[in-house]
C-alpha cells in the first residue's frame, strides 16, 4: 500500500530532524518550521479579490510589515537567542476570495507547510475551516471579531469582540448623552451579523431601548432600497450596521438620497477609506460613526502608544505606499500578538504545533505598546477576552485615516454579555 | 402616494440607464447577428475611462465623457475587427462563448488596472436635490433622464433621417441588398459596434452615480438589462428602449413594496423579477413584444 | 484504417482493433492510479470526474442537439440540495430525511430529469438566443430560489451533504484507504457507467435525431424526426446527469452553498464541452479535466510561474485570463476541442510516414 512505506519515511525524516534540532538549539521544532534554515513558516488566509479585498490587502499588509521588521530590525524570533539562530518568517499567502470553500480548499493546501496560520479573514469563513482546525490541532489567528473563537481552543482572537462594539455604543448613546433611541439594525445574514445582532439585543434589553426594525441582507445583494424603506417606515433614528464596506456605502447613500438620516453606527469592518471620497461624504460627516478597538489612532504617538510610534516608522521603512488604514493597523496588531505567542513558545523550547498552543494558553500581559491594552489569555473561555473597550469615531476626511475620534468607551455592562455560554 | 410616485420616478430613471444599455445591445445585434454577452462589461469599463479622464488625469467633466465615449467606441470597433469577424459562419453558441470569453478578459482588464475599491466619478450634480410635490429629485437622476431620452431621440433621427442611418438599417434589415446598391456593410457593422462602445460609456457613468458607486461588480449589475432586450424583441430598436423603462420600474416597484406585499417571494426577489417578467411575456410571444418572427427558408 | 463496410461497423464503439487494446491500458492505468498518485492530483482527479458526468450531460444538450443552455448550475444545485435534503440529517437551519446513498444518488438523478422535463416544454419552444437567454433567466432565478428556500437549502448559510456509503462501507474510507482514495472508486466507475449510457444514446437512433435537429431543424423535421420529443429528451437527460454531478460535488466537498451556482459555474461548463470537444463524450472528459486541472494547478505552482512571481498578476487573475483566452482560441482555431486534436494525432501517426 501507498501509505505504509510513506509513514515510514516520514517518521525516520522527523526523528532525524528532530535529534537534529535538539543537538542545535534545544528548542523542539515540528511541521512548518524549517529546522537547519531557521524559518517558521506562518499561513495566510485572505481575501485578495472580490470586494473584501479592501480589507484583506491592507490586513496581510500590516502581517508583512510587521514580520518583515522583525525578520530585519530584530534578527528574527527568538529574543534570548543568538543571532545566527533566531528564526526568519516566511509569510504563505493564499486568496480565499471571502468563500468558505475557498477558505476551506486554501487551508487545505498550505495546512502541511505551516506551523500556524496567522490570519484567517472573515467569520462565515474561519467557520468553514474550524472542524479541520480542531482535528489538525493548528493554531489560528483569526481576523474577525465574532466571539465564537472565545469557545476554541485553537483561534486567538485579536480584538474586542463584535458584540462589544455595540454595547459600548449604545451605552455611550444612553448614558453619556442621554437619549433613549428607536433602534434598527441591518445585517448580514450569516454569523458576522448575528454578532452584531446578539450585541444590539443585549444593549436594548439592559439599557431599556427598543430595536424598532430589523432587516438583513445577502452578502452578494448591491441594492438595498428595501433594507433602508424598512428603517425608515419603521421611524428608527439610531440604525446600527453589521455590514462590509461597499455594503455601508451603498446603504447610507441609499439613505441619503431618499432625505433619511439616522445616526448610522457602523461596526469596524464597515469601514473604508472611500467614505471620504463619495458624493455623500458631508452626510456621513453628520450622520456616521464608526466603532472600533480602543487603541491609539494612526498618528497618536504620545504617551502610552509606542507601538504606534513603531509602526508608523515601520510603514515609513517598509510601505512607505500604506495610506493610513485601520485594517493595515488591525493586521500589524494581530501579528504582534502572533510574534508574542512565537517567542513565549521558543523560550519554553517547544516550537511545535502544541508547544504554540501550549504558549498562547499561558501567554501573560504581552506589551502592545497601546496599539491593543496588555493581552493574556489562558485556557478558559472568560481568560481569553482579549479587550472590551472601543472607539467611538465619526468621518472626518481632514484626519490622517479619515477618523477623528468622539470617544473611548468601556461600558460596565460588558462584562455580563454572555460570551461563554 | 407620495411614496408611490417617487419609486415610479426612480424605476423611470433606472429604467432610462437599462433602455441605453439594452439600445446598444440591439444595435449590435440588428447589424451582426450577435448576442455580445460582453456589453454589461463594456458599460463598466466605460465608466471607469470616464472616471480616469476625471478623476485622475483632471480633465473637465464634459470633456471627460465625449472623450471615453469615443474611446470606447474605438474599442467597440476593435473588438468587431479582431474578434468578430473570423466568428462569421460559426454556429450560434460558439459565437455566444466567443462574447463571454471576451466579458471575462474584459472584467479581468478592469480589476488588474483599477482594482475592488470602489469609485466615485467626479461629475456636476453631486448630492444636489430638489424636493417638488413630496418628491425628491437628485440633479443627477433628473440628468440621467435628460441625457438618456436626448440620446434616443438622436438616435431615432439617426435611423430615420439621415443617409448614414438610412443605410445602417437597410444592411441590418437584408446584407445581400443592401450591398448590391453600394452600402458597405462592413463599414456599417463597424459602425454599429462604436455606437454600442459609446452608449455603453453613458450608460455606465449614469449607472454607478450617486447613490451607487463604481466597482468591477458593475458589470452584473448591466446583465439585468438582459431582459429588457429580450422583452422588447432582440431586433427592435423601439422595443428595447420600452423594454428598458418597463425592466426598471419593475425592479424599484418590487424593491419598494414586495417585501410588504408579497414577502413569500423571497428576499431581493427584484433581482430576479425582470426575468420573471421576461419569461411570462416569452411564453406568449416567442420573440418579444415587438420582434419579428424568424421565417426559415428549407 | 476506419474504412467501414457495414452498419454494425460504424455503429461499434471500437472501430479500430486497436481501441480495444488502448482501452484495456487505459482501464488498468485508471484503477491503478490512486497508489501511484499523490493527495494533490487525485484531489484533482476526483473533481474532474464529477465535472466530467456534468459536462457530458451538457454535451448531449448543446453539443449534440444543439440546445444552447446556460441553465446547466441550477441543474447541479438541484442535485446538491437533493442530495443534502434527502441524505442528510436536520441541523439547525436546514430539514434533512436522512435517507441512504443508494437513494439519493438516484433521486437526485430523478429529480433532475422530473424537473427537466417541467422546464423543457417551454424552454425548447425558443429558438438560439431567445433559448440561451432564457437559461440564463433560470440560474437567476435558481440562485434566487436556494437562497430563499432555506428550511431545504440553508439558505445563505448553506448547508451540510452527506457522505457517500453503502451499508457500513463509506467511499472516504475503504480498508485502508484514505479519502481521496476511496472517493475515486466511487466516481471514476460511475463516470465510466454513465459515459457508457450516453456514449450508447449517441450511436444510435436517438443520438442521430440529436444531431439532425443540431444540424438543420427543418430537415430533421421533414424526414419525421420528432422535434418537440428529441429536444425534450435532450433536456431532460441532460439535467439528469448535471444533478447526478451535483449530488457528487455536494458529497465530496460535504458543505454547498448557494453562490456554488452561479452563472459562472454555468460558463465554466460550456468552456468544457468547447474545449473539450463538441459532440463527442471523450472530449467532455477531457475538456472537464482541462478546466478542472488548470486553475488548481496554477495555483499550486503560483510560486515559479514567473507573471505571479513578481507580483505583477495575482493568480485569480491569471486564471481569468488563461480561461478566457482558452476559449476563444479553440472557438476560432479548434472548433472540435482537445477531441479533435487527439484524432488528428491519431490519423497522423495511423498515416506516418505518409502525412497525405
Amino acid at each position: 500500500m501507498k501509505r505504509a512505506p510513506r509513514v515510514v519515511a516520514l517518521l525516520g525524516v522527523s526523528m532525524l530532524l528532530l535529534v537534529g534540532a535538539a543537538c542545535r538549539s534545544g528548542v523542539k521544532t515540528s511541521v512548518g518550521v524549517d529546522a537547519d534554515g531557521r524559518i517558521i513558516f506562518l499561513g495566510e488566509l485572505s481575501p485578495f479579490s472580490g470586494g473584501v479585498e479592501v480589507i484583506g490587502e491592507p490586513l496581510t499588509n500590516g502581517h508583512r510589515v510587521y514580520f518583515e521588521y522583525v525578520n530585519k530590525d530584530l534578527g528574527g524570533v527568538g529574543r534570548d537567542l543568538a543571532d545566527d539562530e533566531k528564526y526568519q518568517v516566511e509569510l504563505v499567502e493564499r486568496d480565499t476570495k471571502y468563500d468558505p470553500q475557498v477558505h476551506a480548499q486554501q487551508y487545505a493546501a498550505v495546512k502541511d507547510q505551516v506551523l500556524l496560520i496567522a490570519q484567517s479573514l472573515g467569520t462565515p469563513t474561519t467557520q468553514a475551516i474550524l472542524p479541520q482546525i480542531n482535528s489538525d490541532g493548528i493554531l489560528t489567528g483569526a481576523a474577525t471579531l465574532s466571539s465564537q473563537w472565545l469557545r476554541e481552543k485553537y483561534v486567538v482572537p485579536a480584538g474586542a469582540p463584535y458584540p462589544v462594539q455595540f454595547i459600548n455604543a449604545a451605552s455611550y448613546i444612553v448614558n453619556d448623552l442621554g437619549k433613549t433611541p428607536k433602534a434598527g439594525i441591518i445585517y448580514q445574514d450569516d454569523e458576522y451579523g448575528e454578532e452584531g445582532l446578539k450585541g444590539l439585543e443585549f444593549a436594548a434589553d439592559k439599557l431599556g431601548f427598543e430595536i424598532v426594525a430589523r432587516a438583513t441582507y445577502k452578502p452578494s445583494d448591491t441594492e438595498f432600497v428595501t433594507q433602508v424603506t424598512a428603517m425608515a417606515r419603521a421611524g428608527a433614528d439610531h440604525v446600527f450596521l453589521t455590514t462590509v464596506p461597499t455594503q455601508a456605502l451603498t446603504i447610507t447613500g441609499t439613505a441619503a438620497q431618499a432625505g433619511y438620516a439616522p445616526q448610522w453606527i457602523g461596526q469596524s469592518p464597515t469601514w473604508i477609506g472611500a467614505f471620504t471620497a463619495v458624493p455623500h461624504v458631508q452626510y456621513l460627516q453628520q450622520t456616521y460613526w464608526l466603532v472600533t478597538d480602543g487603541a491609539c489612532s494612526w498618528g497618536e504617538v504620545g504617551a502610552g502608544c509606542e507601538g504606534m510610534k513603531e509602526m508608523l516608522d515601520n510603514v515609513q521603512k517598509y510601505a512607505p505606499d500604506q495610506k493610513p488604514d485601520i485594517y493595515f493597523q488591525f493586521g500589524y496588531t494581530q501579528a504582534r500578538i502572533i510574534h508574542q505567542i512565537l517567542e513565549k513558545a521558543i523560550a519554553d523550547g517547544d516550537l511545535t504545533r502544541e508547544g504554540v498552543v501550549a504558549a498562547f494558553e499561558s501567554l501573560e500581559n504581552a506589551d502592545m505598546g497601546g496599539l491593543l491594552n496588555d493581552i493574556s489569555y489562558g485556557d478558559t473561555c472568560e481568560e481569553k477576552i482579549p479587550a472590551t473597550a472601543s472607539t467611538i469615531s465619526a468621518i472626518d476626511p481632514a484626519e490622517p485615516a479619515g477618523l477623528r475620534t468622539i470617544t473611548k468607551v468601556d461600558a460596565d455592562i460588558v462584562a455580563d454579555f454572555p460570551f461563554c455560554d | 402616494m407620495t411614496e408611490f410616485l417617487q419609486f415610479l420616478y426612480q424605476g423611470l430613471v433606472l429604467g432610462s440607464i437599462y433602455a441605453l444599455i439594452a439600445l446598444g445591445f440591439v444595435i449590435v445585434y440588428k447589424s451582426s447577428e450577435v448576442i455580445n454577452f460582453a456589453h454589461g462589461e463594456l458599460v463598466l469599463f466605460g465608466a471607469y475611462l470616464v472616471f480616469t479622464f476625471r478623476n485622475e488625469m483632471g480633465i473637465p467633466f464634459y470633456l471627460a465623457l465625449p472623450i471615453a465615449m469615443a474611446s470606447m467606441g474605438v474599442l467597440g470597433l476593435a473588438i468587431e475587427r479582431t474578434i468578430l469577424r473570423p466568428m462569421v459562419g460559426k454556429p450560434v453558441f460558439a459565437v455566444v462563448m466567443i462574447t463571454i470569453g471576451l466579458a471575462i478578459a474584459v472584467r479581468q482588464i478592469a480589476t488588474s488596472i483599477w482594482g475592488f475599491d470602489p469609485r466615485s466619478i467626479d461629475n456636476p450634480w453631486g448630492t444636489a436635490v430638489h424636493t417638488v410635490g413630496g418628491i425628491r429629485f437628485t440633479e443627477v437622476s433628473v440628468a440621467t433622464l435628460l441625457t438618456a431620452f436626448g440620446l434616443m431621440l438622436l438616435f431615432f433621427l439617426f435611423f430615420k433621417y439621415t443617409k448614414v442611418g438610412v443605410a445602417m438599417r437597410a444592411a441590418a434589415f437584408d446584407q445581400e441588398a443592401a450591398m448590391s446598391i453600394g452600402v458597405s456593410v462592413r463599414r456599417m457593422t463597424g459602425l454599429a459596434w462604436a455606437i454600442a462602445g459609446a452608449t455603453a460609456t453613458v450608460a455606465g457613468m449614469f449607472l454607478v452615480a450617486y447613490p451607487q458607486f463604481l466597482s468591477p461588480d458593475k458589470g452584473f449589475v448591466a446583465l439585468r438589462a438582459f431582459p429588457a432586450v429580450i422583452l422588447g424583441g432582440l431586433d427592435s430598436t423601439g422595443g428595447a428602449v420600452v423594454g428598458g423603462l418597463a425592466i426598471g420600474v419593475i425592479e424599484v416597484l418590487s424593491q419598494g413594496y414586495q417585501p410588504q406585499y408579497a414577502p413569500w417571494l423571497g428576499n431581493n426577489f427584484h433581482v430576479v423579477a425582470a426575468y420573471v417578467v421576461m419569461v411570462i411575456v416569452l411564453m406568449i410571444r416567442p420573440y418579444g413584444l415587438f420582434g419579428t418572427r424568424e421565417v426559415e427558408r428549407v | 484504417m476506419g474504412l467501414h463496410v457495414s452498419y454494425e461497423q460504424d455503429l461499434r464503439l471500437f472501430p479500430e482493433s486497436g481501441g480495444r487494446v488502448g482501452m484495456a491500458i487505459l482501464v488498468v492505468v485508471v484503477l491503478a492510479a490512486p497508489f501511484m498518485l499523490e493527495d494533490f492530483p487525485l484531489v484533482i482527479l476526483n473533481y474532474s470526474a464529477i465535472a466530467a458526468i456534468g459536462a457530458i450531460g451538457l454535451n448531449l444538450l448543446t453539443g449534440y442537439t444543439g440546445q444552447v443552455s446556460l441553465g446547466h448550475a441550477f441543474f447541479i444545485g438541484l442535485g446538491a440540495y437533493t442530495a443534502g435534503y434527502f441524505g442528510g440529517e436536520a441541523t439547525s437551519n436546514a430539514g434533512g430525511l436522512g435517507l441512504p446513498f443508494i437513494v439519493w444518488i438516484p433521486l437526485a438523478g430523478l429529480l433532475g430529469a422530473l424537473v427537466g422535463a417541467i422546464i423543457g416544454p417551454f424552454a425548447l419552444r425558443l429558438k438560439g438566443l431567445y433559448l440561451a437567454i432564457v437559461t440564463l433567466g433560470l440560474v437567476f432565478v435558481g440562485e434566487h430560489l436556494f437562497v430563499n428556500l432555506d428550511a431545504v437549502t440553508g439558505g445563505p448559510r448553506g448547508r451540510p451533504i452527506p457522505p457517500p456509503e453503502i451499508g457500513g462501507l463509506s467511499f472516504f474510507d475503504i480498508g485502508g484507504l484514505s479519502s481521496d482514495q476511496s472517493f475515486y472508486y466511487l466516481v471514476v466507475p460511475l463516470l465510466a457507467l454513465l459515459a457508457l449510457l450516453a456514449k450508447n444514446l449517441a450511436r444510435t437512433r436517438a443520438g442521430r435525431a440529436f444531431q439532425a435537429i443540431r444540424d438543420r431543424e427543418i430537415a430533421a423535421a421533414i424526414i419525421g424526426v420528432d422535434l418537440f420529443r428529441y429536444k425534450v429528451a435532450a433536456f431532460v437527460v441532460s439535467s439528469a446527469f448535471a444533478a447526478i454531478a451535483g449530488a457528487l460535488y455536494g458529497s465530496y466537498v460535504r458543505f454547498v452553498v448557494p453562490t456554488n451556482f452561479s452563472l459562472f459555474l454555468s460558463i465554466q461548463y460550456v468552456a468544457m464541452i468547447i474545449v473539450g470537444g463538441i459532440g463527442t463524450i471523450f472530449g467532455s472528459i477531457l475538456g472537464a479535466l482541462f478546466i478542472t486541472a488548470m486553475p488548481l494547478v496554477i495555483e499550486r505552482f503560483s510560486g515559479s510561474i514567473p507573471f505571479l512571481e513578481g507580483g505583477l498578476l495575482r493568480v485569480s487573475d491569471l486564471n481569468n485570463i488563461l480561461f478566457g483566452l482558452l476559449i476563444v482560441v479553440f472557438l476560432v482555431f479548434e472548433p472540435f476541442g482537445m477531441a479533435g486534436l487527439w484524432r488528428r494525432a491519431k490519423i497522423y501517426f495511423k498515416a506516418w510516414p505518409f502525412s497525405y
